[in-house]
């Protein structure tokens, strides 16, 4: 991969000064190049969602710098034309306005940049994209869960952004809608090759990304690449139907034993050589 | 708890506060100019001897008229030690809007009750003595010398009585009086002294038994301004009630919205075992909490404003307010009041969530009714304002009524206008009307009758009519015009008689149609005015409701009836080419400079009273619509905070900042928009239910035309604009990530 889209340098952020001071992120240095599909992972409190603020311009580190599409963040002319160009956000909870149709949300971030009619038909395609054509007239509480999300992620794509910044988008969703719009964002990635970060707490969520920085305590601690060929393999493998069952029979103990897949995925190809 | 609750929405609690507080302020200060008015007023004549003698049926000594004659035949009265004759009148100048002045034999008992701080008494012609007030505002001190009606008088003293609206005026000579009020050998009032071993009330009988005119009161107990002062906290109220509405409208707003935003925590208490009643008293409890610091902080406002008014120079005096501990009791009780009915809605709402359906609630529009009556125009401003309904209509009907009370008034001034400029035939452009200048009222005005040959004479004048304006008020004919006019004139054109013949007799009248409604007479049928019947010969109409409202007899007898003999109210002038009415009109200017002379068609702009009306119904106005204002910011708050996640999401989407502001200020437009059409509607519904009222169309005629209604949806649209500066503000300041991060 060779066009680089995010760089950090020593990002810092400190939320409350003195006795209270929460340090959220220290010292992060992350990479990421164009067309990625990265999941960041990490207990609760990290400092996940901090990052992916700062990636995203909605807040300003103490200290350090943010580098998105080759603009220095801190020195941005125009926040807002960066968020609604730039980058696309899809939250944990959908936010989609209460009172706009989901053909209308999916326009919000259109307004002031497009025209009406090209607004629409814009909006139109990418409802029709995360398969919610026939819906464009319902409103959020009209619409399941997934639906929602689905909206939230056509309207994060409005003005086909390099970056999509995904927060927990399938933590309030039940485990067949989360799969739904996990499949859409990794066909987007592969469709379109929208770079994509995503934060997420479910480890089969990351599995289906290419890359997963876990953080801790405002650092990164790991970072691993999944994408040379062995490793899709044995990612194939391990979600293969054989995989499950044989991680299953011994799964308690490959998981104790071995946080990372990478090993387990080895132990297990170890295995099945065994067995020949 | 209550206090922890009302903390946590700062801005509301203190625009809701604020709200009540004006309501409450409007109370106090109204309340205690009125009591002070009345107070004032009532003992302003300096009553020192024991018994007051005025004209029988008038308003008060101001409208008194009596030959001055009459003091011998009250001398002659068994009883009487000493008669003062004085006069007592009321005129404007530049710099006193109302000056009042007072006019004694020089020596007079009555006189001495004007004591002398600097200077000397009065003791000749062209000296005055002025009130301290009035020294003060007019920035006058001895030896200096004041212009009254062109006439220079020399200050000879400066004097005190104790009382704001008698040192805000002047003493002067009774024959001075006399020329300053245009009452050639005519007086206010009488002070009677009663010998030291006779029976008062006796004296009294034996003086109103000498002439059915004269009224006798003893002095001791006399109010002058009793006729007025169950209008004047009338009017005190009517004020009040408008302030005090939008604020109740502005309270109950703020405590639904409280409810609203509280819907799962109060969900969450019932499913905890609170019963309904400790809801019912939580939401009370608030209401009632913030209405009273309103009331509070509103006493405090009322005072301060009261002070400030009568401190302004020259009307001072007029306004000087009294407070009594009834007075603040009113305004904290209506304070409490405004909680109780504002805090009443909304603590029955809470009561009544269900708590299963309240644990749920997650804001926004519930589902069903948004199903059903969804909004399908209108951008997202509008489609705000539908989602929060209740609110809409609580605020819109707040900004509405101040609306509606502009509108209302508007065209009641148009209207009184309009009918001033009708009175008597000035519906020709080519007329003028002349009247006295600088009267304090219409119905004051005072012309020598001699102008009227002098005027004939001039050059390009066609025709003068003469006209002399009186006023019957009493509790069966409450407002009753009496015009004189001579039945030869060409103002009499004027009067379209309907019915019958014109007046030929002194004793013979002709009525208005209104009026023939009203007290349900016609031709043939007696009218009794002052104790004198008059007959009734011939029904009018003029359109002009005052007219239609009363009757015209020949000038001679109602110079005669209404005790002004020579004298006359108006003087309207025909000229013979309409493109001279201007060159007439001035040449008529510089030979009667005591004159105010204008083009009839703009008479009424140009007299003081309409000016007044002006004033206080900008006043009025002012008042509804800050209060109107402050729930329209109010409501704007209410209405970011609710959407703060919203406006969050909007930011992290690459909104700019003036949208978001764009959208909250069109937002409010909307509101006002809405609420200035909906009062529009409500004041023309308003002045109509009024103008049916019994004997109102005697007085009210409205008047509507465009202008009232674009000037009154301006004004909300401004008034809409400003309140909803600092919200946008604050919603374009939100940073997106605690936007997002706010529950
Ligand atoms: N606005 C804020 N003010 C103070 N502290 C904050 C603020 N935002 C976040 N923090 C703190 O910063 C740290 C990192 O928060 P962050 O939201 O990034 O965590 P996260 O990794 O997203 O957690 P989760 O998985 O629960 O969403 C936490 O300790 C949090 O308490
Ligand atoms: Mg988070």
């Amino acid at each position: 991969m060779t066009d680089e889209l995010i760089r950090t340098v020593n990002l810092t952020k400190i939320y409350g000064a003195g006795e209270v001071a929460v340090r959220a992120l220290d010292g992060v240095n992350l990479t990421v190049a164009a067309g990625e599909f990265l999941a960041v992972m990490g207990p609760s409190g990290c400092g996940k969602s901090t990052l992916l603020n700062l990636l995203g311009a909605l807040d300003r580190p103490t200290s350090g710098e943010v580098w998105v599409a080759g603009e220095n963040l801190a020195r941005l002319k125009n926040v807002d034309a960066f968020r609604a160009k730039t980058v696309g956000f899809v939250f944990q909870l959908h936010n989609l306005l209460p009172t706009l149709t989901a053909l209308e949300n999916v326009e919000v971030p259109m307004q002031g940049h497009l025209s009406a009619s090209k607004r629409r038909m814009r909006a139109r395609e990418l409802l029709a994209l995360v398969g919610l054509a026939d819906r464009d007239a319902a409103l959020p509480n009209q619409l399941s869960g997934g639906q929602r999300q689905r909206v939230a992620v056509a309207r994060a794509l409005a003005n086909s952004p390099a970056l999509l910044l995904a927060d927990e988008p399938t933590g309030s969703l039940d485990s067949q809608s989360g799969e739904e719009i996990l499949a859409l964002l990794a066909g987007l990635n592969r469709t379109q090759g929208t770079t994509i970060l995503i934060v997420t707490h479910d480890r089969r969520v990351a599995q289906a990304t290419q890359r997963i920085v876990r953080m801790s305590d405002g650092r990164i601690i790991s970072d691993h690449r999944l994408d040379d060929p062995l490793e899709e393999d044995l990612r194939t493998l391990a979600n293969s139907r054989l995989g499950q069952a044989i991680l299953e029979h011994n799964g308690v103990a490959l998981k104790h034993l071995c946080p990372d897949e990478r090993i387990a995925l080895q132990r297990l190809l170890e295995r099945l050589a065994d067995r020949g | 708890m209550i206090l922890k609750n009302l903390w946590r929405r700062p801005m509301r609690s203190l625009l809701t506060i604020l709200g009540i507080a004006i309501g409450v302020a409007t109370v106090v200060s109204l309340g205690a100019m009125a009591e002070g008015m009345i107070r004032n007023y009532g003992t302003v004549v300096g009553l020192s001897n024991d018994l007051l003698v005025i004209q029988a049926n008038a308003l008060d000594p101001l409208f008194s008229t009596l030959d001055e004659e009459m003091a011998l035949r009250i001398q002659a009265v068994p009883g009487v030690e000493a008669v003062d004759p004085g006069i007592y009148t009321w005129i404007a100048t530049e710099e006193m809007p109302f000056f009042l002045i007072f006019g004694y034999p020089p020596g007079s008992a009555a006189a001495a009750h004007y004591r002398i701080v600097a200077g000397k008494p009065v003791t000749g012609p062209k000296q005055i003595a002025l009130g301290r007030r009035a020294a003060e505002s007019l920035k006058k001190t001895v030896d200096d010398t004041v212009r009254l009606y062109g006439v220079p008088y020399r200050i000879v003293g400066i004097y005190e009585t104790g009382q704001g609206m008698e040192e805000s005026g002047g003493l002067v000579t009774l024959a001075d009086g006399q020329e300053i009020a245009q009452k050639p050998r005519k007086v206010s009032l009488f002070q009677v002294a009663v010998r030291q071993k006779s029976d008062i009330n006796q004296v009294k009988q034996r003086i109103e038994t000498l002439d059915k005119t004269l009224s006798v009161n003893i002095a001791s107990e006399y109010n002058a301004a009793e006729q007025y002062a169950g209008l004047m906290q009338g009017y005190a109220w009517g004020i009040a009630a408008v302030a005090i509405i939008v604020g109740g409208l502005g309270m109950m707003n703020a405590m639904v919205m409280s409810v609203l935003e509280r819907t799962r925590e109060i969900g969450t208490l019932r499913a905890l075992g609170w019963r309904r009643r400790q809801i019912v008293m939580m939401i009370l409890g608030e209401a009632v909490m913030l209405s009273l610091i309103g009331g509070v902080v509103g006493v405090a406002i009322g005072v301060g404003l009261t002070e400030l008014a009568a401190s302004a120079p020259g009307v001072g005096a007029f306004m000087e307010g009294i407070y009594s501990a009834g007075l603040f009791a009113q305004g904290l009780f209506t304070a409490f009041f405004l909680g109780m009915i504002g805090g009443a809605y909304p603590a029955w709402r809470a009561a009544n969530l269900l708590p299963v359906e309240s644990l749920r609630y997650e804001g926004g529009s519930s589902a069903d009714s948004a199903r059903r009556f969804r909004l399908t125009f209108g951008g997202q401003a509008l489609r705000n304002l539908w989602r929060r309904r209740t609110r809409t209509i609580l605020s819109a009907t707040g900004i509405g009524i101040g609306v509606a009370t502009l509108v209302m008034l508007a065209s009641m001034s148009k209207g009184i206008m309009g009918q001033l400029n009708l009175l008597a035939g000035s519906g020709s452009p080519g007329n003028i009307t002349l009247m006295q200048k600088k009267v304090a009222d219409l119905s004051l005005s005072t012309l020598d009758e001699r102008m009227v040959a002098q005027i004939q004479a001039m050059p390009g004048v066609k025709s003068v009519s003469p006209f002399l304006m009186g006023f019957v008020m009493s509790a069966d004919m409450p407002f009753f015009l009496i015009g004189g006019i001579d039945p030869n004139s060409s103002a009499m054109a004027h009067y379209r008689l309907v019915e019958g013949r014109s007046i030929a007799r002194p004793n013979e009248i002709l009525i208005g149609k209104t009026a023939a409604k009203n007290y349900k007479v016609g031709i043939g049928d007696t009218l009794t005015l002052y104790d004198n019947r008059y007959r009734i010969v011939g029904l009018y109409e003029t359109g002009v409701a005052y007219e239609d409202g009363g009757c015209i007899m020949a000038l001679r007898e109602a110079q005669r009836l209404l005790n002004r003999p020579r004298s006359l109210s108006f003087i309207f002038v025909d000229v013979i080419d309409p493109d001279q009415v201007e060159a007439v009109r001035a040449a008529l200017e510089r030979r009667f400079p005591e004159a105010q002379v204008s083009l009839s068609s703009q008479f009424a702009q140009d007299t003081d009273s309409q000016k007044q009306l002006d004033a206080m119904i900008a006043v009025i106005g002012g008042l509804a619509m800050l209060v109107g204002g402050i729930v329209v910011a109010n409501t704007m708050m209410m209405s970011i905070y609710e959407r703060t996640r919203e406006i969050g999401t909007l930011r992290a989407l690459g909104w700019p900042k003036r949208r978001i502001l764009g959208q909250v200020v069109q937002e409010s437009l909307w509101l006002c928009l809405v609420a200035g059409a909906f009062g529009s509607c409500f004041g023309v519904i308003t002045v109509w239910g009024m103008s049916r009222l019994p004997f109102a169309d005697a007085i009210i005629a409205v008047s509507w035309d465009a202008q009232t209604f674009a000037n009154a949806i301006g004004i909300a649209l401004v008034v809409g604009l400003l309140a909803s500066f600092y919200p946008a503000w604050r919603a374009s300041r939100l940073q997106p990530v605690e936007a997002l991060r706010y529950e």
